[in-house]
């Protein structure tokens, strides 16, 4: 498991009073789904991305949660807040763990340069922790609050 | 608008990155290669030197005012999409100026069309890797250098831009990226089919004149800014080149 799963996860399962939860932008990783669907406590643990690669497995629900259809998780972890709109500002009242890197990627909309912005950006209005881990070429910033 | 012209083209002008050569150049082109009556537009910032057969809209006009108040690194060439929302019968199309048409398209534009019919980049989709990146948002095998639609069939993709406008800006550099992203993912968009277009730069291999091809294409704006190592060529670039026989011939019609 990566630093960034293992500091997810540990705050997740310390801290989330979440029953559902949604895994949004997991690319290959399935560190975490394959965690939580374990957890008893979790009634429903949903996997999205957008990338049509990705439909072909069948635990990933390949709709882009921005533009397609609405979350319904209590919970919302946001591995790519550097490819999209924040999240926060179109569902509120959520448990969210947002993590976002800075290496201005090709087809970053977003770079993310702060927990600040991470904060600021989705109106996270309790802050329960926050981090920072090392990339190859820059950082990764990771937040978990609700709004 | 004449009411007997039921095929209308549109190309866009603004800055001083083409010459009024190219618009000329372009009505020439369809003059010659579509059999039909047809209206060609210029929407232009700057009119002078365009032919008068030529029709001209501002291009400080264009579009609602919400999306021109965006700068041009936000859905660049946004303002394309404007002329789906243009309450004209029939059927209507733009094409960029860096494209030349090298044949008769007639039997391309007089379709019966269901959807927008965009290009798509069949000459990258076959490398290896070409949607590897899809998930990190690098890809891109949609081209809008030549559209066409019937009557109001594509409407829905104004009113969806424009209904998304915010996040959308957010979200895209360039229209083909968000065209690609969010419609051609969703099989919104109709596509010419493989071997009607070719791109003179990027085809495999490049600059040959391919038989078959009614359109070629001459971007090279992607190449700049993405500080790409290749040997590529405006229009205007091609001296001595086959497309530039092609390109300065239409000076004659």
């Amino acid at each position: 498991m990566t630093k960034v799963d293992a500091w997810i996860y540990t705050q997740v399962t310390t801290f989330s009073d979440a029953e559902t939860i949604a895994i949004v932008g997991p690319a290959g990783k399935r560190n975490l789904y394959d965690e939580f669907i374990q957890i008893k406590s979790f009634k429903e643990v949903n996997m999205y991305d957008y990338d049509p690669a990705r439909g072909k497995d069948e635990n990933i629900i390949n709709k882009d949660v921005v533009f397609d259809i609405e979350l319904k998780e209590d919970l919302i972890i946001n591995y790519a807040c550097e490819k999209m709109w924040p999240l926060g500002k179109i569902y509120k009242d959520r448990e969210f763990i947002l993590v976002g890197d800075n290496e201005r990627h090709n087809g970053d909309c977003n770079p993310i340069t702060s927990n600040r912005m991470l904060i600021e950006q989705n109106g996270i209005e309790e802050i329960w922790s926050f981090n920072e881990f090392t990339r190859w070429k820059g950082k990764y910033f990771v937040v978990f609050g609700c709004n | 608008m004449d009411p007997e012209i039921k095929f209308h083209f549109f190309t866009f002008k603004w800055g001083d990155k083409y010459g009024p050569e190219y618009v000329n150049r372009l009505y020439a082109s369809l003059v010659k290669h579509c059999d039909v009556p047809f209206a060609f537009t210029c929407v232009t910032d700057n009119s002078a030197g365009i032919r008068p057969e030529v029709l001209l809209l501002d291009y400080n006009q264009i579009g609602p005012d919400s999306w021109r108040s965006y700068g041009q690194d936000k859905i660049f060439t946004r303002e394309k999409l404007c002329l789906m929302d243009l309450d004209i019968p029939g059927t209507k199309g733009w094409i960029d100026l860096d494209v030349l048409i090298r044949t008769e398209v007639t039997s391309m534009v007089t379709r019966d069309f269901k959807k927008p019919t965009f290009i798509l980049n069949h000459w990258n989709m076959k490398k290896e890797n070409s949607f590897k990146w899809f998930g990190k948002g690098s890809d891109c095998h949609v081209n809008s250098s030549f559209v066409m639609w019937k009557d109001d069939v594509a409407q829905w993709l104004f009113d969806y831009t424009d209904k998304h406008l915010e996040k959308l800006m957010f979200t895209y550099k360039s229209l083909d990226k968000y065209l690609y992203y969010q419609h051609w993912r969703t099989d919104r968009l109709a596509f010419w089919e493989e071997g009607l277009v070719d791109n003179f730069n990027f085809s495999d291999p490049p600059h040959i004149q391919r038989k078959g091809v009614r359109i070629t294409l001459f971007n090279t704006s992607h190449i700049i800014i993405q500080g790409m190592d290749i040997e590529a060529y405006e229009l205007h670039e091609t001296e001595g080149m086959w497309p530039m026989k092609y390109w300065m011939h239409y000076d004659k019609s």
